[in-house]
């Protein structure tokens, strides 16, 4: 779970061009949007885009966890797993 | 700044003449500058590694300008920096052309679109991103193309001076994609002007612009190439041939 903490930090690092930012920076518990990281919309599209890309995962807009799902670092790394279980 | 048309009864030419008074100016290119006399009344941004700078935006803006928008930004900060906010047109023949022609390649490979890239593309995001970074509350334009080129943001301009004291004119394109080289005239560097313009006076600088409908004018010379060579080497006046049109203009240091 740990690695795929820091896999999904440097995901959002590089997908959203967070420039001089590390993964240390990035507290796995902080939340993503809504003060802690600052993103926004347009990051969450992007995010949703690039998780598909990587994991093949396809996220379902319409699901009333999806704000759940990208609250964290902690709550996104969960949310990945349980998808990658879906698929496997 | 007042609009006159005159038109000859003989050859039923009309002209169109603005004049402007041009408060300042500031302009940043992906080349060093030449080391000779620009204008007076304004200044070039340090070429700065080929990317200007943009430090006065915290990385949370900043990180998704374009090269092209970085450009756009820079040059319309500075201008509202050292003059304050007012109304702006924004211009650009062909915007984020090589952004939405990446978008276009992989539409056609079958990949999804970058959300992020998709909202960039639209014409008005730059004029959008440096207001929204000047936390603005002042109308904006963005104009593009046209058989008028830059001259319709002139145009625009005058419209606006009637109503405000000054308005900032923005102006910026970057080398066509190969694709479209062949059919367009294309910048061969990533340039942005800006110019803030108040309306004709007797003081300071007046810009003074002057349309005909001719064609075939084999001494007019490329707008954008023209203009901005001007600025940095000093020269006062130029011809420019459009589609529809020439258009003569000159700067009078009164």
């Amino acid at each position: 779970m740990k690695d795929l903490e820091i896999e999904l930090k440097q995901l959002i690092i590089d997908t959203l061009e967070l420039q001089g930012i590390s993964p240390l920076d990035i507290a796995s518990e902080a939340p993503l949007f809504d003060g802690g990281l600052g993103l926004d919309s347009i990051d969450a599209l992007e995010l949703g885009l690039a998780l598909k890309k990587k994991y093949d995962i396809h996220i379902d807009t319409d699901s009333t966890e999806l704000f759940n799902y990208f609250a964290s670092i902690k709550n996104l790394t969960r949310f990945v797993v349980s998808q990658q279980q879906k698929i496997l | 700044m007042k609009p006159i048309r005159t038109a000859s009864a003989e050859s039923a030419i009309k002209e169109t003449r603005m004049c402007f008074t041009l408060q300042h100016w500031c302009l940043w290119q992906s080349e060093e500058p030449p080391l000779v006399d620009h204008w007076p009344g304004g200044e070039v941004l340090p070429y700065n590694g080929g990317s200007p700078d943009v430090g006065f935006l915290p990385m949370m803006q900043s990180r998704r300008l374009s090269p092209l928008a970085r450009a756009a930004c820079a040059v319309a900060n500075h201008c509202r920096q050292k003059n304050g906010d007012m109304p702006s047109v924004f211009f650009s023949s062909h915007g984020e052309s090589q952004y939405y022609f990446e978008m276009l390649d992989g539409i056609v490979a079958h990949e999804d679109v970058s959300p992020s890239r998709f909202s960039l593309c639209v014409h008005n995001a730059i004029a959008g991103l440096s207001s929204f970074h000047s936390t603005s509350f002042q109308p904006y334009v963005s104009l593009s193309g046209g058989t008028e080129g830059l001259f319709a943001a002139f145009l625009e301009a005058a419209g606006m001076l009637l109503e405000v004291p000054k308005v900032l004119v923005v102006w910026y394109e970057q080398p066509l994609p190969d694709a479209y080289r062949a059919h367009l005239a294309t910048s061969e560097t990533t340039w942005a002007l800006a110019m803030v313009l108040t309306r004709a006076g007797n003081s300071d600088q007046q810009l003074r612009l002057v349309r005909r409908p001719d064609k075939d004018l084999s001494t007019a010379e490329d707008t954008a190439k023209s203009l901005i060579q001007a600025i940095l080497e000093n020269r006062r006046s130029s011809l420019c041939q459009l589609d529809r049109s020439i258009w003569q203009w000159s700067l009078d240091y009164v």
